[in-house]
């Protein structure tokens, strides 16, 4: 790997569409191509309208073939959004590691909700040891304009390879709309300057014992003080326009019973169904008449 | 679940109690502490006399006293001198205990009739219209006292403790476990147990005293795990308008335990034994 001209490898570009995938695609395959290696591309950005999800597949080598990467050939995965690296993981190889933003694109049809925007991502992602996962957007608002944050990841994956820091500004320059050189290649820079902290040990987690929480509410007996819409450490009750709680997103519960302790109208009921709540003779809701 | 609701009487429900009153969470774990402990109120009486806390005892189906004003104490060390074998639990208010009966209270406790006392203390007469009352702290609003007020507040659980009774705690209408595990330790005591419990008035001292409503004033009891935090210096959403650091720092959990001699063994009652129901 250390001759530029004899290297070969596989890399990926992910993203969504109008992050600059292919175009950074574009940039790598410049700078490989300066230095005489044979390239092939291959894009997928049939779904790239904004939001879709876009691919650069780059081989690169004294000779290359084929233009798709076989599984468990792919070198390095450049990824502009951290949930589409999660896409690639099955062919990376062995020795193979992942630069990845840490900016979240939720399409909408993942949103859990809505209003509030919370989304149910797979956090222990970041906490691979072969992931170098930082905040590329970051460091594009630090360089001037947010629309870098894919050179800055390139920036990332340049320390990685053996190619000269002019041939990818070179490479850049040829490639970005000309007013925006200066503010990519800052960016670029940032990216190549950043340096990985050594990547966190992954928490064991513990297996969760399935367990089920039933809320019951008497509306009827509810005076709206709303000391359980701010008790609950979830979240889950809200005042509606009759002044009476009620629950959104029952599945959050996690049958704490603060809600149940500090009801002074001795409203909600929160029944865990586990060995405890079995002793008091089942789990059957309590019906006030 | 709360197992206490069985013991409810539903056709009572909803209470009357406002929108957060903390009176209500006090109930909450009074019916669980029951449920907990008795199989059968049959044996449960529970005494009270006139005020909001007082009305809480008409929700539970128990063997239940609804008292005149005050006497909750006189008319509860009757019937436990008449019916030794029973549990007798008195539910009073600051206004009912230690206002119009501040005198019944100390007698009972002098003299050590196995009963349990629990003051629901909010600092004010809610049912009558939010007046003064003798725990309310120096420079809060009341009816009563628009100006502020200039006298000193009582300490219920040093004037127990001061009168005689042999078991005294301080619990918090905030802190439900903590209340659950005092009033179950007050049950298990032989004598004059008495629980000083923090609850708030939403209507009439929240109001005057603009400290928020239902859970804001329910909050403010949040500050501390031993003491009930009463300065709203530390609290700044609920200053006082006028600036006055109108509450002070009172320690809680179990505050003075000793072993004395009931009224009912020093009688000689028959048929009397340690209460538990």
């Amino acid at each position: 790997m250390n001759d530029p001209a004899q290297m070969s490898a596989n890399l990926v570009v992910a993203g969504v569409g109008g992050q600059g995938v292919v175009l950074a695609g574009n940039i790598i395959s410049e700078v490989t191509l300066a230095y005489g290696l044979d390239v092939k591309k291959a894009e997928v950005h049939g779904m790239s309208q904004r939001g879709g999800s876009v691919s650069a597949q780059v081989r690169f080598g004294p000779e290359v073939h084929g233009v798709l990467v076989e599984k468990g050939r792919l070198d390095w995965i450049v990824a502009f959004e951290w949930a589409e690296a999660l896409r690639w993981l099955p062919l990376l190889g062995s020795h193979g590691s992942v630069f990845a933003s840490t900016e979240q694109v939720i399409p909408p049809v993942s949103l859990r909700d809505r209003v509030e925007g919370k989304v149910r991502y797979p956090l222990e992602f970041t906490q691979h040891p072969r992931i170098r996962a930082f905040d590329a957007s970051g460091l594009a608002r630090q360089a001037g304009n947010v629309k870098t944050a894919g050179v800055a990841l390139l920036g990332a994956l340049s320390s990685a390879l053996p190619f000269s820091v002019e041939a990818w500004h070179q490479a850049i320059k040829e490639w970005v709309p000309a007013k925006a050189v200066e503010v990519n290649l800052r960016a670029f820079d940032l990216g190549r300057q950043w340096q990985s902290a050594p990547p966190p040990r992954p928490v064991p987690v513990s297996e969760l014992v399935p367990r089920q929480v039933w809320l019951s509410l008497e509306e009827s007996w509810c005076k709206g003080c709303g000391i359980c819409v701010n008790v609950c450490p979830e979240r889950i009750w809200r005042l509606n326009e009759r002044n009476v709680v009620e629950v959104q997103e029952v599945e959050r519960c996690t049958g704490c019973g603060l809600c149940e302790k500090l009801c002074p109208d001795l409203a909600i009921d929160v029944v865990v169904e586990s060995a405890s709540a079995a002793a008091w003779g089942g789990a059957k809701l309590w019906q006030p008449n | 679940m709360n197992p206490g609701k069985a013991l409810l009487r539903p056709d009572m429900m909803p209470h009357i109690l406002c929108p957060g009153c903390g009176h209500g969470i006090v109930l909450n774990v009074l019916i669980r502490v029951l449920a907990r402990r008795y199989a059968s109120l049959d044996k449960v009486a529970l005494v009270a006399g006139i005020g909001c806390s007082s009305r809480i005892v008409g929700y539970i189906d128990a063997n239940t006293l609804h008292t005149t004003h005050g006497r909750a104490l006189s008319f509860a060390t009757g019937l436990k001198l008449a019916r030794p074998d029973m549990t007798v639990i008195v539910v009073t208010g600051d206004g009912d205990g230690l206002g119009i009966g501040g005198n019944h209270l100390i007698h009972a406790a002098r003299r050590n009739v196995d009963l349990t006392c629990i003051l629901f203390n909010n600092e004010t007469y809610g049912m009558t219209g939010g007046q003064l009352a003798p725990t309310t702290v120096t420079q809060a609003y009341t009816t009563t006292s628009p100006y502020g007020n200039r006298e000193r507040a009582f300490d219920a659980a040093l004037l127990a403790t001061a009168a005689g009774a042999t078991f005294v705690a301080r619990g918090q209408a905030f802190r439900p476990d903590l209340l659950d595990d005092l009033l179950d330790q007050a049950l298990d005591h032989r004598g004059f147990s008495f629980v000083d419990v923090m609850t708030d008035c939403t209507e009439y001292f929240g109001r005057k005293n603009a400290l928020g409503g239902g859970s804001d004033l329910l909050f403010s009891q949040s500050r501390s795990d031993v003491e009930v935090t009463r300065d709203l210096n530390e609290w700044p959403q609920l200053q006082d308008p006028h600036g006055f650091a109108i509450r002070e720092t009172l320690a809680m959990g179990v505050l003075h335990e000793s072993d004395r001699p009931t009224l009912e063994a020093v009688m000689g009652l028959s048929g009397y034994r340690r209460g538990e129901g």
